[in-house]
């Protein structure tokens, strides 16, 4: 942790948004709700990082552990191989 | 002894007769229950495609079981999942650290949710100017 990180260079402008759990409490992260992680998960199978789904670090840490355990249940891939 | 609440989300092979999914069910409520458990619910989700295959199976049939226990009965149910040839893949997951009987009244009975294989829920509209990206904050795999 001694090196700073590098800061970004990216000029993409982004709307800032909320944490989508954080704004509907309606909104469950259960590991067993396939649906909705999938949407968390890019066409890989891949956790998208928090700071493109701008998920708040508390949900974005439960989320992981369901993603896992979904996959561990083979509800969800851990990997996409694509054919190209 | 403490109760504590407790899920079993476990698959069993797809291929064999009901009967065989029943005594299945029958003997990992038994190792419950004989352990001085509670069953809240046995709910089977049935036949469902495994995102990847499983001892050479592409699907698998997947039952949630909610019992109350002590803490002390985990590897014991385990244990018997994992010799078990008929289980495919098991997950036990803690509910909550006391057991509440008269919450447990309240609450709906458990259902089998709705297919997952259509569309995202409403709240979770992809925005268009959203892209993926594979990245690399994701940690191993346990
Ligand atoms: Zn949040």
């Amino acid at each position: 942790m001694a090196l700073k990180r590098k800061k970004r260079r990216r000029r993409v402008f982004r709307r800032r948004r909320v944490c989508r759990f954080c704004a509907d409490a309606s909104l469950k992260i259960d590991y067993k709700d396939a649906k909705t992680l999938r949407y968390f998960l890019t066409e890989r199978g891949k956790i998208i990082p928090r700071r493109i789904s701008d998920n708040c670090a508390k949900h974005q840490r439960e989320l992981t552990l369901a993603i896992k355990r979904a996959r561990q249940m083979a509800l969800l891939p851990y990997t996409v191989e694509h054919s190209i | 002894m403490q109760l504590r609440k407790y899920e079993s989300f476990f698959i069993l092979d797809p291929d064999l007769p009901e009967d065989a999914h029943q005594s299945v069910g029958e003997k990992m409520r038994g190792v419950v229950e004989s352990g001085g458990g509670t069953i809240v619910s046995y709910v089977p989700w049935g036949k469902k495609k495994l995102a990847y295959p499983v001892k050479k199976k592409t699907y698998g049939y997947y039952v949630l079981m909610e019992f109350a226990s002590g803490s002390d009965l985990i590897a014991e149910l385990e244990r018997n999942m994992r010799l078990d040839e008929r289980v495919l893949k098991f997950i036990t997951v803690k509910l909550d650290d006391e057991f509440d009987p008269e919450a447990e009244k309240e609450k709906a009975p458990r259902t089998v949710p709705a297919d997952d294989s259509d569309e995202e829920p409403a709240a979770l509209r992809r925005d268009e100017e959203e892209g993926e990206e594979d990245e690399e904050d994701e940690e191993d795999e346990e």
